[in-house]
């Protein structure tokens, strides 16, 4: 019997800038053995892969992009906190070989934590373009830690990574890389106060971190410091006395201090090892590009013709994708309901699961071309762009400029809306648009709108849905507005922003950003949906026996509850259950009137029969009331998916549903006031 | 008003201040551009500008743009840092509108001896810490005009120090003329100074934007906001209420080697 070998394994960051080429990298060492969750209780991703060489098995985390280690944005705090909370073996630091200046900035506080590690130069190939020639080995030998060049898209150098990885992993403790040496007098003060901290903690790079991090006002540093000197909590006294003299003797606070420090070692370094062959500040292609695209006159049309192309392509193409999948679900019902005798089961089968899980598949094309779209406009750097020119719209509703995409896109469908809201780097802007989008008309509401406006206006049948999205639109704007004020009143996160140059993306970057939307969509929203779409059945089909939806069934007794809480709106029983079935999807609503008034599939008799039941005014109120009232069941999924919290998500149908109630409310209150009917 | 060999006339004065501000706007000061600003005739620019030449201040041929030499850049520099002190000081301490303020500073920055105008420089740096609603006391103001530091137990201690510098020989002026979000694209200088606190200022100093770093402003977003930057090797966009917070010394061009590499 074989004896299994027990492969050794080596737990790796995967630490650097956004768009210094990171996820390439990761792509290229994990290909397929990545999975991707949420870091605990954030709407941040993480991203876990593993690759095995040699008897080693490699776990690759791939922290998210980050310029600094300080705690000034969320996804920097999660990468710190990983840094210094598990074991980490080796840090593979990516740098941009075309951008080093600022990408070393992280390099220097990475070193400053004493843990092994490897710099990925990549890129290398953008720096030649450029005229730059790097001495690789002197690189190495300033910094006292293995260099590796690379160029990720091409899938050179990742090997290499693999090898020096291992070998740093293996002799961290033994030979730690060497530390930025700030100037002289703070690290005079820095041995001082180590020597009077007493300090206990891992290595002596590490007390240096904390000390440097304290003196900065981290706080989980200073929290670490205090466990882990003698003096407790005393020994922050003593670090902020420090500091107090730091800045009296260099006139600034600490922070630019120490941050002038690391950008002196870099320029000396940078000094030693890179020959720059062409004038520094030579117009390069991105430049040229951009004088186009971000042109003062053309830049937003041309925008805007990329936003019309994206909605075309994906509701167009999607759509007609959607079509297939829709007839193969029917005919996949119908066949189920010819097999199983007629009966209860029947029913859950075809009507429940069959149509559920119809509902949840119906969405992958649309979810696939938009991600894929968006997927070639951030890789290639364009996405940056857009939020460029459209922040100053975009701010003064609350938003960020990144929100147009996602707001756009909610005017065909708001699950896939919801779903790019991804693109946005801070939790705050992502939630404030994913309460948003939802206001944005989606293209299911439209048969809602045709069937009234067609019974009710028949001469201004456009003029009033037109009317409608309008104040769809104006609803998001006052609600981003309130939202950013009462809600999210924290200080706006800055708007600070790189444009990355562009590049043209990988169409294996590309394959595995698509699959990875759609298969999260798949798992983690597609459960909730089915489980709603059963739900929904039962409350139709039962008590068992009645027909499907109608007044005698469950959602009937519900929507007779809730007569009296529509009343006040004008509205009866019927367009109660018709609501709650809209809940569901929203292209219920139409054919659940149709099983209400009895007229089915006939719509000249459905327009007729509700001529009898509403006005034109209480028509009105009810499609208001389809554009606010609550979200369908794939969108609370999607909005569940994004936000990881059901706390928001639950905020997000009770702002909608009161909305939608006050909206109504005032609009048939004021029209009967004016006199209408 | 001094009339001696080496002081300015007011006159002079405004005229050097006028280039260097058109300079700071959109480089380029013709005579008739000149003439605007300071709502004057074309002839009396040219007098003045004959006059400046003289006194080796600015350089000019017929027709062509009026150029301000290092000497001329220097006290221009150093007008226009009153100006903006005075006015601040106007507008932050005395609350006066912006319009009054310009027109009052105006007459004002002629009228005070240096000394005055440092003191008055303190103050406002003074009032500046006060972060605008604290309670001071005017004995701490006058320890820190004598002393160059605050008493200890103020209510200064705690709050981040003056950008003196002297220690290691820098002589910048505490308060700078421009700010980053009022510059023109084509604008190129030096960072002098990053205010403000908390997330915005982090974050500025870690994506490279640290005193004496050199920049280039690039353009601005179609809608008017937000504008991008070229610096450290790469391009950065932030919003005018992000850029309010940096204070740059321009270059203003023909002093400055533009392939000087500052690496």
């Amino acid at each position: 019997m074989a004896r299994r070998q027990q492969a050794r394994e080596i737990v790796v960051a995967l630490v650097g800038n956004p768009n210094s080429g990171k996820t390439t990298v990761f792509n290229e060492l994990t290909g397929s053995h990545q999975h991707v969750g949420n870091w605990p209780g954030v709407t941040v991703e993480c991203k876990e892969g593993t690759v095995r060489r040699d008897g080693y098995v490699f776990r690759i985390v791939d922290l998210p992009g980050i310029y600094s280690l300080s705690p000034s944005s969320q996804e920097q705090i999660i990468a710190r906190d990983f840094l210094i909370e598990n074991h980490v073996d080796v840090i593979v630091n990516v740098v941009d070989a075309a951008n080093l200046e600022r990408n070393l900035y992280l390099t220097t506080q990475l070193l400053e934590l004493g843990i092994g590690m490897v710099v990925a130069l990549n890129m290398v190939d953008m720096a030649e373009k450029l005229g730059w020639k790097i001495d690789t080995d002197k690189f190495a030998a300033f910094l006292g830690v293995e260099v590796v060049p690379t160029c990720a898209s091409r899938g050179e150098g990742i090997e290499d990574i693999l090898v020096k990885a291992r070998q740093a992993a293996e002799c961290a403790v033994c030979d730690p890389p060497r530390s930025t040496r700030h100037h002289p007098e703070i690290e005079t003060e820095l041995a001082k106060l180590a020597e009077r901290l007493q300090l206990k903690a891992g290595s002596a790079a590490f007390v240096r971190w904390m000390l440097i991090k304290s003196i900065e006002g981290d706080s989980a540093a200073r929290k670490r410091l205090v466990d882990c000197s003698p003096h407790g909590i005393r020994a922050l006294d003593e670090v902020d006395r420090t500091r107090k003299h730091l800045e009296q003797i260099f006139g600034d606070d600490i922070e630019a201090v120490i941050a002038n420090g690391r950008y002196g070692f870099i320029g000396g370094l940078l000094r030693e090892t890179v020959k720059y062959t062409q004038p520094i500040n030579k117009r390069t292609v991105t430049d040229r590009i951009d004088d186009i695209l971000l042109h003062r006159v053309l830049g937003i049309p041309i925008f805007l013709v990329l936003m019309w192309l994206t909605f075309k392509l994906t509701f167009d193409v999607g759509d007609t994708a959607k079509q297939w999948l829709e007839a193969g679900v029917a005919a996949l019902g119908a066949w189920a309901a010819e097999l199983l005798p007629k009966g209860p089961l029947a029913s859950l089968v075809v009507d429940g699961i069959i149509a559920g899980v119809g509902g949840v598949v119906v969405f992958l094309p649309n979810i696939i071309v938009l991600f894929t779209i968006i997927s070639l406009l951030e890789d290639s750097g364009y996405m940056a762009r857009a939020a460029f020119l459209m922040d100053r719209s975009m701010h003064a509703l609350g938003l960020h400029g990144k929100s147009f995409i996602p707001m756009l896109m909610g005017f065909g469908c708001n699950v896939p809306a919801v779903m790019a809201t991804r693109t946005l780097e801070t939790r705050e802007d992502r939630l404030l648009t994913i309460l948003v989008t939802p206001l944005m008309s989606c293209s299911a509401r439209l048969p809602i709108y045709v069937l009234f406006a067609g019974a009710f206006f028949p001469t201004r049948g456009a003029l009033v849905i037109l009317s409608l999205y309008v104040f769809g639109v104006l609803l998001a704007a006052i609600s981003g507005k309130l939202l950013r004020k009462l809600v999210f009143s924290k200080a706006a996160s800055p708007f600070v922003m790189e444009l990355p140059p562009y590049r043209l993306p990988t169409l294996k970057g590309m394959a595995i950003h698509v699959w990875e939307r759609s298969s999260l969509f798949l798992t983690k929203a597609g459960t909730l949906i089915l489980a709603a779409a059963i739900i929904i059945w039962a409350l139709g089909a039962l008590p068992w026996g009645v027909e499907l939806g109608s007044e005698h069934s469950l959602v009937g007794y519900v929507g007779r509850a809730l007569q009296p809480l529509v009343r006040p709106l004008g509205l009866d029983w019927k367009a109660a259950v018709a609501l709650v079935f809209g809940a569901g999807a929203k292209e219920i609503v139409v054919s659940t009137l149709g099983v209400l008034y009895s007229t089915h599939e006939n719509t000249e008799g459905l327009s007729a029969a509700l001529r009898q039941a509403f006005t034109p005014l209480t028509a009105f109120v009810f499609m208001v009331i389809s554009l606010i009232y609550i979200p369908c069941v794939a969108t609370i999924a999607a909005i569940r998916r994004e936000t990881n919290s059901w706390r928001w998500t639950i905020f997000a149908i009770a702002y909608s549903l009161s909305l939608a109630y006050t909206m109504g409310l005032a609009i048939y209150r004021i029209g009967l006031l004016l006199g209408l009917k | 008003m001094p009339e001696s060999e080496g002081e300015l006339t007011r006159s002079m004065e405004d005229y050097l201040e006028a280039i260097y501000n058109l300079k700071v706007r959109s480089q380029v000061a013709r005579v008739k551009d000149i003439a605007r600003e300071m709502k004057v005739t074309m002839p009396s620019v040219t007098g003045a500008i004959r006059l400046l030449a003289s006194r080796g201040l600015v350089k000019h041929q017929p027709y062509e743009t009026v150029e301000l030499t290092d000497d001329g850049l220097n006290h221009a520099r150093n007008i226009a840092h009153r100006h903006s002190a005075v006015k601040e000081f106007l507008m932050g301490t005395l609350g006066l509108k912006e319009e009054d303020a310009e027109r009052e500073a105006c007459g004002i920055e002629h009228a005070i001896k240096p000394e005055t105008l440092e003191k008055l420089l303190k103050f406002v740096e003074f009032v500046r810490h006060c972060g605008g609603n604290q309670p001071f006391r005017l004995d701490d103001f006058r320890y820190y005009l004598e002393h160059g530091t605050y008493p200890a137990g103020s209510a200064f201690e705690k709050s981040p120090p003056h950008r003196n510098r002297h220690r290691f020989g820098y002589e910048k002026p505490t308060i700078t003329s421009t700010r980053l979000s009022d510059l023109e694209p084509g604008a190129k200088g030096r960072i002098a100074f990053v205010s403000g606190v908390g997330p915005v200022r982090q974050r500025l100093m870690e994506m490279g934007v640290t005193p004496d770093t050199l920049f280039e402003v690039v353009r601005v977003a179609p809608l008017g906001d937000p504008i991008e930057i070229k610096i450290r090797g790469y391009n950065l966009s932030l919003r005018k209420s992000e850029a309010q917070h940096v204070e740059v010394e321009l270059q203003v061009p023909a002093w400055q080697d533009d392939n000087k590499q500052e690496k």
